[in-house]
C-alpha cells in the first residue's frame, strides 16, 4: 500500500528536503510584507516541517522494509553531478540509511514541536516572519547535513546550520550583547571549521574522493598516520560545532537567542552535528584508536568541567547550556569508546529531554516577564503545574532515574566506556586503566548532573515565589509540545529503543549488539546499572536536601569554599584567559597592522598620489586665469615667436 | 609708394592688437578686432596693386563677407554676455578659470 501511496523514493527525499526551504522563502519574502500575514508565517513554517516529518516517516518505513532484507540497505537520491572538474568528481547525492533516517526524523520531529511552541513564544514579536524563515532555513541546512552522501555536501549543511545559528543568536540584534554573542559563536566555530577543511582536503588528496561509501572502501588501504591526521582534523571541526573543551565558550553565550532557538539549535540538533560527523566517519575513526582515545578524554573532561560550572550558575538558561555541553561530553565519551550507536542513542534521548527542559525554561521566562535569574523564581509549581510536571519528568530523565529514556541511554553509554579495555590500554594510573578512570569521571559527572538539575528544579518550582508580578501558566500552544516531549523523554527508550538500535546496527560495537534485556543479564552490567541508579537518585536526593530543606547550610558551605565557588561562577575564568591570551594580542596586532600597513602605507600611497598631482598642478593652473586679455597676450606672444621662428 | 600703404596697414593692425589687449569693454574689443582685420585687408589690396594681380582683391572681398558674419556672431555673443552677467566688461565672465 505504501508503494502505491508514495511518490518515487528519490522525489520523496527531495520533497522532504525542499519543503522547509520553500516555506522559509515564502516567510521571508511574502509574509514579511503585511502585518496581517505575520500569524500565518508561524503556522506555514510548522506545517512545512510537519510535512517533511511525515515524508521522512514514510521513507523510514520503506527503509525498514529494505533493512529487513539487507543490513546495509540505503535509499539514494542522485541530483546529478555537482562539481566535475578534471579529476574532481562530486555528485549532489542524498542518502538515507539507518543513521540519517534517525537523525532526519529527529530534526523534523523535534523541529516541528519547537516550531509549534515558537508560535506561542514569539506571539508578540514583530519580526516573526524573519524568525520562522531562519528557523525553517535551519531545518533545511540540517537536513542537508544529515542526508549528504559526501563530505563536501555535508560541509555545506555544516556551514548552513552555522549561519542560521549565527542569525538566530543575534535575532534581537538591537541589543549589542546579542549581536556580539552571535559573532562569538561564528568566530569560534570558524576555528573548528578550519580543522574540518584541512581534514577533508587530506582525505581527498589521499583517496581522490569524498563520497562516504568510496571513502569507506578506500580508508583501509591508507597509512595509519594519514588516517589519524584526517580523523584528528575532522574531530577539531566536531569540537567547534559540538562545543567541546577548548572551543565550548560560544555555547553559553548563544543563549542570547530566543528560547526556541536554544532548544532546537543549541541543545537538540545542531550541536550534535559533531557527533553525527564522527559517527558517519566511524570507519575512519575505528582505524585511528589514538584519536578515539583523545575523543574519550576530551569528552570526559568537558562533561566534568561543564557540570561543575553548571552547579553554581543562577541563570536558568546558562544552567541548561552548561548541562548541554556536559551531555555532549558524555556522547563524545561513547564515541571514544567506539560505541557510535550509543552516542546517537543518547543524542536522541538528550534531544527530547533537553528540548523539553529548554521549552519549560522558556515557558517560565515568558511567564515571569523575561526574568532568567532563578533567584527570582520559586514556588512556581502551584502557578504553572503543567510546565512543572514536564520539567520534573525531564529532570528525572537527564539525571538518569530508572526507566526514563535518559536512564537507558546514559547507562548504556557509561557501560560502553567501562567495558572498553582498549582506550590507550598501555596507559594506567595505579591499578586502573584509562577507560575505567573515564568511566568513574563520567559517573561522578552523572552525580553532578543530578545535583545541578535538582538545584534548578528546586530553585524554580519549590519554596516561596521571590519575584514580582503576576505569573500565569503558558498557553496550550506552548504546553502541548512540551508535554509531548516530556512523555517522549519518559517512555521513548523503553518502547522504541530496540527499533533504534536495530536501525543503527552497522554503527554498533560488537559487544553492544544485543538488546537491553539480554545485556541486563550480565552480572557486571547489572552491578554498574545499580550504581548508576544509585548515583541518579542519590544526586537528586542531595539536591533536594541541600537546596530545599537546608538552604542555610548550603549558603554556609558556599561561604566556606568561597574561592572555588568564585572560580566556578566565573566559569574557571576561561573567557578572561582567552581574552588575554588570544583576543587582546590579536586586537593589538590588528591595530598595529591597521596603523602601519593600512593607514601609513596603503592610504599614504593613494592619498599621496592625489596630493602630488595637486601640488604639480598648482603652477599650471595659473595659465587658466580666464582673463581674456592675458589669454590674448599669451596667444599673440606665441604667434609672434612662431613668426620669428618661421622667418629665421 | 607701397611702403606708406604698408605702414598704415601695420599701424592699423598694431592699434587693433593693442586695443584687444588693453581694453576691457567687449564692444571696443570687437571694434579693435575689425581694425586688425582691416589692416590686413589694406595690406592685401596694396600688394595686389603692386603685383598687378587680382588675387588679393578677391581675397579681400571674401574676407569682407566673412567679417560681416563674424560681427553678427560677435554681437550676439555680446548680447548674451550682457544678459547673463549684466556687464560688457571682459572680466565679467571668469567662470572657466582653473
Amino acid at each position: 500500500m505504501l508503494e502505491s501511496l508514495a511518490m518515487p523514493v528519490e522525489k520523496q527525499i527531495i520533497a522532504a528536503l525542499l519543503l522547509p526551504l520553500f516555506s522559509a522563502v515564502i516567510s521571508y519574502f511574502a509574509f514579511n510584507s503585511h502585518k496581517k500575514l505575520h500569524v500565518l508565517s508561524g503556522w506555514v513554517a510548522s506545517a512545512s516541517v510537519f510535512g517533511s516529518f511525515i515524508l521522512f516517516l514514510i521513507l523510514f518505513y520503506t527503509l525498514r522494509l529494505g533493512l529487513a532484507q539487507e543490513v546495509n540497505a540505503i535509499l539514494n537520491s542522485d541530483l546529478g553531478s555537482w562539481i566535475n572538474v578534471g579529476l574532481v568528481q562530486i555528485d549532489f547525492m542524498l542518502r538515507i540509511d539507518g543513521l540519517s533516517a534517525v537523525m532526519s526524523l529527529l530534526v523534523t520531529g523535534v523541529g516541528f514541536l519547537i516550531h509549534v511552541y515558537a508560535n506561542g513564544y514569539m506571539a508578540k514579536d514583530e519580526n516573526r516572519p524573519r524568525f520562522f524563515a531562519y528557523l525553517n532555513l535551519f531545518i533545511f541546512a540540517m537536513l542537508i547535513l544529515v542526508l549528504a552522501d559526501n563530505l563536501l555536501l555535508l560541509f555545506v549543511g555544516w556551514e548552513g546550520v552555522g549561519l542560521c545559528s549565527y542569525l538566530l543568536i543575534g535575532f534581537w540584534h538591537k541589543d549589542m550583547n546579542n549581536a556580539q554573542a552571535g559573532q562569538k559563536a561564528f568566530v569560534v566555530n570558524r576555528i573548528g571549521d578550519a580543522g574540518f577543511i584541512v581534514g577533508m582536503i587530506t582525505l581527498f588528496l589521499a583517496t581522490g574522493t569524498l563520497s562516504f561509501s568510496q571513502l569507506q572502501s578506500l580508508a583501509v588501504s591508507l597509512s595509519p598516520e594519514l588516517v589519524a591526521l584526517a580523523a584528528l582534523c575532522l574531530f577539531i571541526g566536531a569540537i567547534g560545532k559540538s562545543a567541546q573543551l577548548p572551543l565550548f565558550v560560544w555555547l553559553p553565550d548563544a543563549m542570547a537567542g530566543p528560547t526556541p532557538v536554544s532548544a532546537l539549535i543549541h541543545a537538540a540538533t545542531m550541536v550534535t552535528a559533531g557527533i553525527y560527523l564522527i559517527c558517519r566517519l566511524s570507519f575512519l575513526y575505528t582505524l585511528a584508536p589514538s584519536v578515539l582515545a583523545l575523543i574519550a578524554i576530551i569528552g570526559a573532561l568537558t562533561a566534568f568541567f561543564a557540570a561543575t560550572i553548571a552547579l553554581v550558575q543562577n541563570d536558568i538558561k546558562k544552567v541548561l547550556a552548561y548541562s548541554t555541553i556536559s551531555q555532549l561530553g558524555f556522547m563524545f565519551m561513547a564515541l571514544g569508546a567506539g560505541a557510535y550507536s550509543n552516542a546517537i542513542y543518547h543524542v536522541i534521548t538528550h534531544a527530547f529531554f533537553k528540548a523539553c527542559l529548554f521549552m519549560c525554561a522558556g515557558s517560565v521566562i515568558n511567564a515571569c516577564h523575561h526574568e532568567q535569574d532563578m533567584r527570582h523564581y520559586g514556588g512556581l509549581w502551584k502557578k504553572m503545574p503543567c510546565t512543572f510536571a514536564c520539567y520534573l519528568v525531564a529532570v528525572l530523565a537527564i539525571a538518569g532515574v530508572p526507566w526514563t529514556s535518559g536512564f537507558y541511554s546514559k547507562d548504556a553509554l557509561l557501560w560502553t566506556v567501562f567495558s572498553e579495555g582498549d582506550i590507550l590500554s598501555f596507559l594506567h594510573l595505579g591499578d586502573y586503566s584509562l577507560a575505567v578512570l573515564i568511566y568513574y569521571l563520567g559517573l561522578f559527572t552523572a552525580l553532578l548532573t543530578a545535583i545541578y538539575m535538582g538545584r534548578s528544579l528546586v530553585m524554580t518550582f519549590f519554596g516561596q515565589y521571590r519575584g514580582h508580578g503576576e505569573v500565569k501558566e503558558s498557553s496550550a500552544v506552548m504546553v502541548v509540545p512540551i508535554a509531548i516531549l516530556a512523555s517522549l523523554s519518559y517512555f521513548f527508550a523503553s518502547r522504541y529503543g530496540d527499533i533504534l538500535m536495530e536501525l543503527l546496527y552497522p554503527w554498533t560495537r560488537s559487544d553492544m549488539q544485543l538488546s537491553h534485556h539480554l545485556l541486563a543479564e550480565n552480572p557486571v552490567f547489572k552491578e554498574r546499572e545499580h550504581l548508576s541508579m544509585f548515583v541518579a537518585l542519590g544526586g537528586l536526593a542531595l539536591a533536594l536536601t541541600f537546596f530545599w530543606y537546608l538552604p542555610k547550610v548550603t549558603q554556609a558551605v558556599a561561604k566556606v569554599f568561597a574561592w572555588p565557588h568564585k572560580l566556578l561562577s566565573h566559569k574557571y575564568y576561561i573567557d578572561e584567559i582567552y581574552n588575554w591570551v588570544i583576543v587582546e594580542p590579536l586586537r593589538f596586532v590588528a591595530g598595529a597592522l591597521f596603523k602601519v600597513i593600512d593607514r601609513a602605507l596603503i592610504e599614504g600611497l593613494v592619498n599621496g598620489s592625489g596630493a602630488l598631482v595637486l601640488v604639480l598642478s598648482r603652477r599650471a593652473r595659473v595659465l587658466q586665469s580666464s582673463m581674456l586679455s592675458s589669454n590674448v597676450l599669451t596667444m599673440s606672444t606665441a604667434l609672434i615667436l612662431f613668426l620669428f621662428w618661421l622667418l629665421w | 609708394m607701397i611702403s606708406s600703404y604698408l605702414l598704415l596697414a601695420v599701424s592699423l593692425f598694431a592699434i587693433g592688437v593693442l586695443g584687444v589687449l588693453v581694453r576691457r569693454n567687449v564692444l571696443v574689443v570687437l571694434m579693435c578686432l575689425e581694425l586688425m582685420l582691416n589692416g590686413v585687408n589694406l595690406a592685401a589690396v596694396a600688394f595686389s596693386q603692386q603685383l598687378q594681380n587680382a588675387d588679393g582683391q578677391v581675397l579681400v572681398m571674401v574676407s569682407f563677407a566673412i567679417a560681416a558674419a563674424e560681427v553678427t556672431v560677435g554681437l550676439v555673443i555680446i548680447v548674451l554676455l550682457y544678459k547673463n552677467f549684466y556687464a560688457t566688461a571682459t572680466d565679467a565672465a571668469q567662470n572657466l578659470n582653473g
